[in-house]
């Protein structure tokens, strides 16, 4: 009986960041590995200067702010009776 | 007991909704001697008033100082969550603020500012209420800040919400109420007895829709240049503006004619109109069935009455 996987076989699929946000939306929260994103951001960050803050931080900050941005208004309107 | 004049005092410009205006009209006054208010949940169909009479309440509310307390009117279909609340709404326009506040359409409320509700107006007997939320405290006042609900559909507003809010429930207005709406209105043209009966039934029970068949009413003796407004003169307004029997629509129309041949089922009627069958229940049946135009027993079937209306439609 055949057990395992066949050559050449691999769980992983390989799609751009573009066509991935297709289809979980951009605010998902993905796992990525530690090391990988602390890397990237310090790579970013590195020529500026201004990356003071824990990699941990920025990364939740960053997050935060695209957040904020997208925001909508909310529709109101005030009424001064005087 | 109030009198009233009491309620006409506080509610001149609106017609109808006596028990509204008498249980507004008990707050107000208790309001302006104490400083307290209920937070208000306002329920009942489109078109009853809901808002004018939440901004009619609000007018009459007097701040410490003696001035009018502002009002402000949030539309809630367009608040995303408790962040985007708090940061665009309660800290400029809240916080610290005699204000009162109307969250329209509040069956859309988002989840997490229903939850954080929950909280905040689970004051018992006291005025004031911190809320902590995202390391962050707000504080709500009520002696300073009025807060009003206002839905078509309560059955979709979370039921322990609900248990904290007084519910003020508006009634349908009658023929008289709508008649009264549309003179008011039009008071630029002088509409005889007899057409305001016609021109009231074609407004669907609706005020909202009688404010706009005022306007027409205005418009259609504005450019005939002429003052009274008779029954022949509506007859013609009708065929310029496309009103039918009852302030029918057209897919009522449709649903009339379809049955016109013989009872049909949901599914089937659906068919014949290319229609869901939740529009045709939601949307359009149910307005025919309190007419009695049509009845349900199985399947749907055409009244004596409905028969009565499709031959007037068909003659025009």
């Amino acid at each position: 009986m055949k057990r395992g996987r066949p050559k050449g076989y691999s769980p992983y699929v390989e799609i751009s960041y573009e066509d991935l946000a297709d289809y979980v939306g951009r605010k998902t929260l993905i796992k990525v590995c530690k090391t990988w994103i602390e890397d990237l951001a310090e790579q970013a960050h590195s020529s500026t200067n201004l990356f003071s803050a824990t990699k941990e931080s920025f990364v939740e900050d960053s997050h935060e702010e695209a957040v904020k941005e997208e925001q909508p208004k909310i529709e109101y309107a005030i009424t001064n009776f005087d | 007991m109030q009198s009233q004049t009491s309620t006409n005092k506080y509610f001149p410009d609106l017609i109808g909704q006596n028990a509204v205006k008498r249980k507004l009209s008990f707050y107000i006054d208790a309001f302006n001697k104490t400083g307290v208010c209920p937070f208000l949940l306002l329920t009942g169909a489109k078109g009853l008033g809901k808002t004018e009479f939440a901004k009619g309440f609000g007018k009459n509310l007097v701040n410490r100082d003696g001035t009018k307390r502002n009002f402000l009117e949030i539309n809630c279909s367009t608040i995303r969550n408790n962040e985007q609340f708090f940061e665009q709404i309660f800290l400029p326009l809240i916080s610290d603020n005699e204000i009162t506040i109307l969250f329209d359409e509040c069956h859309a409320l988002p989840k997490d500012l229903t939850m954080a509700f929950l909280t905040i107006f689970n004051t018992e007997t006291r005025t004031r209420k911190t809320f902590e939320w995202n390391e962050m405290s707000f504080e709500f006042d009520f002696k300073k800040q009025t807060f009003i609900f206002a839905t078509t559909e309560s059955d979709q507003i979370f039921p322990p919400l609900k248990d904290r809010l007084t519910n003020v429930d508006f009634e349908p207005y009658s023929t008289k109420e709508l008649g009264e709406i549309l003179r008011v209105c039009a008071s630029d043209a002088q509409i005889e007895d007899d057409c305001l009966e016609e021109v009231s039934k074609s407004v669907r029970n609706n005020a909202r829709n009688a404010v706009m068949r005022a306007k027409e009413i205005s418009l259609y003796c504005g450019a005939k240049r002429r003052f009274i407004f008779s029954l022949k003169d509506f007859k013609d307004l009708c065929k310029q503006v496309s009103i039918l029997p009852l302030g029918l629509t057209y897919t009522e129309k449709q649903i009339l004619e379809a049955l016109k041949g013989g009872s049909a089922t949901l599914t089937g009627l659906a068919a014949k109109l290319g229609l869901s069958k939740t529009s045709i229940q939601k949307d359009h049946e149910l307005y025919l069935l309190n007419k009695s135009l049509i009845e349900i027993d199985g399947k749907r079937k055409i009244t004596a009455k409905g028969v009565d209306v499709c031959k007037e439609l068909a003659t025009q």
